[in-house]
């Protein structure tokens, strides 16, 4: 029998577990605009864990690996994202586009949104933390220096632990992954497109990061059943959580067997 | 939320369930294509309410009942031009079933973002919506993914939340098949059959603004409106309505 089956809480206990369940809908829907919105900054300011325990710990996981404490997160997720997008604005300018290289022109011709629906989420026993897990269709749009744009079609899935600081809720681990995504016009079934194997244009826009392991492999049948769905519990552990260290299988073995299974 | 009573707090979470079941219902009314009864059941009873699509504003019930009334008119001139262009067909279905007969439009409604203001009179959200629907043109009929924003200001209205405010953004449009990304897309070939199809074109709203552009390649950067942060009391000047009315 699960806690919840038998633990008893007041009434007053339940209606903040109901509405802390809404916050955390509110808070992914939330980084979905800002990401959207350039943001990124602002959503890890914002949104993500600000005490330094949980700074150094916290982790942002893609197919790819994990990057690992905030500061390699905004490495990764601000930095090396701007620079890549100063990069191809330059491209896009030398090859004769009518616009200047400046901050504010930066993602010129680009778009991008990803959706939060499908929503699965508990709160922990104790309430101090949460887990959820939801579903991310979504849009990347990509500028080119020819004048047209890569689109893509996007499914993936998202997959947090959050924490309550100081009464509010916060990201604490995050692991996003690709299903598939496919350009739009085009047939999913040809498409040559791997999150593992590449050509990936959105692995390859960013740094090593701090754990190279697959994370999730969404071939055959998304077999791996990684981010898995979260079931109730009482406390957070490290074991079953969205951590590198609460992957089901061992980083540097599983590195290894995928790479090998994939040269097959 | 510390200060307030339990009852307020249940109260809080009935909110927001009634403030998404308020736009799962604007989203199957125009799936069921039965705009002519948009503003009387999910609008504000008020006379300022207001409606943004990209190119201006819908201002006042009446250009707001407008926009709906001609949304609502084009599907039953659609009808007469398949009535006419494949007539065994539709004589065998009812006058109910004809209304809109292969047609769809649906904005399905996610990424929620809603904010009730502390004193329960107002409330903000914003969806993202992946739409699609299909229209009759010369072309023939054409289906498009239609992809954007609907950001809204919320009134209570004799215990009820009604739209006070709406901005319905469109983000991408595209045909499907296609990508938006296209810089010079083939136009499709005329069909001689549907050479009097004319496909939906809104009336032109009453203040006219360029409040947003759907892409094209080499579109700037564009955001999208911002989600809503918790707020006290209504500000004209911070909600999703027009600005300078």
């Amino acid at each position: 029998m699960n806690y919840y089956e038998t633990r008893q809480y007041t009434d007053e206990e339940l209606l903040v577990r109901i509405l802390d369940k809404e916050e955390i809908k509110n808070l992914m829907a939330r980084r979905a605009f800002y990401r959207a919105n350039g943001q990124r900054q602002r959503e890890l300011d914002e949104l993500w864990v600000a005490t330094e325990e949980y700074r150094k710990s916290a982790s942002y996981g893609r197919n790819w690996g994990y990057y690992v404490g905030l500061d390699s997160i905004r490495n990764y997720y601000v930095t090396e994202f701007e620079r890549k997008q100063t990069a191809a604005l330059q491209a896009i300018a030398d090859a004769g586009a009518d616009v200047a290289v400046t901050p504010e022109n930066l993602g010129w011709g680009c778009s991008s949104f990803h959706e939060t629906t499908t929503p699965m989420l508990y709160i922990a026993g104790d309430g101090k933390t949460a887990r959820g897990l939801w579903y991310v269709p979504g849009q990347e749009t990509i500028m080119q220096p020819d004048g047209s744009a890569k689109c893509y079609w996007t499914m993936d899935n998202m997959s947090a632990d959050f924490v309550k600081e100081n009464g509010a809720w916060k990201i604490w681990h995050l692991v996003v992954c690709s299903d598939f995504f496919v350009e739009a016009g085009t047939d999913f079934q040809e498409g040559t497109l791997d999150p593992l194997t590449g050509p990936d244009p959105f692995r390859e826009e960013f740094g090593t990061p701090d754990i190279p392991m697959v994370v999730h492999n969404p071939r055959y049948n998304l077999g791996d059943n990684y981010p898995a769905m979260p079931l109730p519990y009482e406390t957070y552990t490290v074991q079953g959580s969205l951590s590198p260290e609460g992957h089901p299988r061992p980083a540097e073995g599983y590195y290894k067997y995928m790479k090998e299974g994939l040269k097959k | 939320m510390a200060n307030l009573t339990s009852e307020q707090l249940i109260g809080r979470w009935e909110d927001q369930r009634d403030l998404k079941n308020l736009m799962g219902k604007v989203c199957y009314t125009i799936l069921l294509k039965q705009e002519d009864q948009m503003v009387e059941r999910f609008w504000s009873r008020r006379e300022d309410i207001a409606l943004a699509r990209n190119d201006g504003w819908y201002l006042g019930r009446d250009a707001v009942r407008g926009y709906y009334d001609a949304v609502y008119a084009h599907t039953a001139a659609y009808t007469e031009f398949m009535k006419q262009a494949f007539p065994e067909k539709m004589a065998k279905l009812s006058p109910e079933e004809q209304f809109g007969a292969g047609s769809m439009d649906v904005r399905p409604m996610d990424t929620s973002v809603i904010e009730i203001a502390g004193d329960g009179e107002t409330a903000r959200g914003i969806w993202y919506s992946r739409g699609t629907y299909n229209d009759i043109t010369p072309q023939g009929p054409l289906s498009f993914w239609s992809v954007g924003i609907f950001a809204c200001d919320f009134v209570r209205e004799d215990g009820e939340w009604k739209i006070l405010n709406m901005q319905n953004l469109t983000d991408i449009e595209v045909p499907g098949g296609r990508s938006w990304g296209d810089k010079d897309p083939e136009p499709f070939p005329e069909i001689p059959l549907f050479a009097g199809a004319e496909p939906f074109t809104a009336p032109a709203p009453n203040r006219p603004e360029r409040l947003f552009t759907a892409y094209y390649p080499g579109r700037p950067f564009q955001k999208l409106p911002e989600p809503p942060v918790p707020y006290e009391t209504f500000d004209p000047t911070e909600s999703y309505g027009p600005k300078g009315v």
